[in-house]
């Protein structure tokens, strides 16, 4: 597994596409994908999407841990950073940042290679 | 030599710039893009202004349109910031322009400035991870700027993130 971090609007799409030989169309676009279609793909594009989408409780964030890691070894995983601002007021906003944030520590952990994304720059973290 | 300086608001990226500038010969230009607006702007602006009393630049204001910028062949221009910059071209005028029009003004003005000295340093703002789903106004401005950064950079010689004063390096070219 590999995992592309950064924040909105870094060119992290565009750099994993050209480091990994993948088009754009390939990617699994997670704005608007079916709920079993990250653990086939092997470009997922806006796992924090997903995790808004999806993700709402501990289970539900340890359960998808397990599945791609379980099912989706070879992915290219490709995640905004959302935990620099401020605190959000609303519960579910705030849930959603610490989740995004946990689930791809978790993946950070296992993956072979992380590379974060700043200004269509990869730096390889790990 | 075209530098790139990025970093979150507070993080010392302009000191970092202004010390960059500082190591160059020749005359200083300061291109200072902030629109004086009300109170909170000004004390901003004079706060930065006290901060590079001392090291010699010749502040020439700039709000948009930085292609028209009139002066000699300079040892260094620092433009602080593109973030600024943006927003005036975006919201300063009365006429709504296009993306592509947006960003023609933006980069015409950038190589304008790049021919009129040796080293020019640009400061940009790092607005991208705070997770927030901005209204559609901001995004698209948000969006824009990514695309600017990211040209930007790939442009330059020497990209550096300051993060609490300190640089990080993320591409350095040595000419």
């Amino acid at each position: 597994m590999k995992v592309y971090i950064g924040g909105a609007n870094q060119g992290k799409l565009g750099l994993a596409c050209i480091q990994n030989h993948k088009r754009v169309e390939e990617a699994c676009i997670c704005e608007n994908c079916g709920r079993e279609d990250i653990f086939s793909a092997k470009l997922i594009y806006g796992l924090h999407h997903y995790i808004r989408r999806f993700v709402f409780s501990e289970e539900e964030k340890d359960i998808l841990i397990e599945r791609l890691r379980a099912e989706n070894t070879q992915s290219i995983i490709i995640c905004d950073e959302v935990g620099c601002g401020v605190v959000p007021i609303d519960k579910r906003e705030r849930e959603y940042r610490e989740l995004t944030g946990r689930i791809m520590t978790e993946l950070a952990k296992t993956a072979d290679e992380v590379i974060r994304v700043f200004c269509g720059i990869g730096g390889r973290i790990k | 030599m075209f530098i790139l300086v990025i970093g979150g608001s507070g993080s010392g990226k302009s000191e970092y710039a202004e010390a960059l500038a500082c190591e160059e010969k020749g005359t200083r230009y300061y291109i200072a893009t902030m629109q004086p607006f009300g109170e909170e702007t000004l004390a901003r602006i004079k706060r930065h202004r006290d901060m590079r009393k001392e090291k010699g630049f010749v502040t020439i204001e700039c709000y948009r349109d930085m292609a028209s910028v009139e002066c000699d062949y300079a040892g260094v221009i620092l433009v602080e910031c593109m973030s600024n910059l943006l927003a005036n071209e975006m919201y300063g005028t009365e006429t709504m322009r296009s993306d592509k029009e947006l960003l023609e003004a933006v980069f015409s003005g950038v190589e304008h400035i790049r021919k009129k000295c040796e080293h020019c340093i640009i400061v940009s703002n790092d607005i991208f991870s705070s997770g927030e789903q901005y209204d559609k106004e901001t995004s698209h401005y948000q969006m824009l700027l990514g695309k600017i950064n990211q040209r930007l950079a790939a442009e330059a010689d020497h990209v550096s993130e300051v993060v609490c004063g300190i640089p990080i390096i993320w591409k350095d070219i040595i000419k």
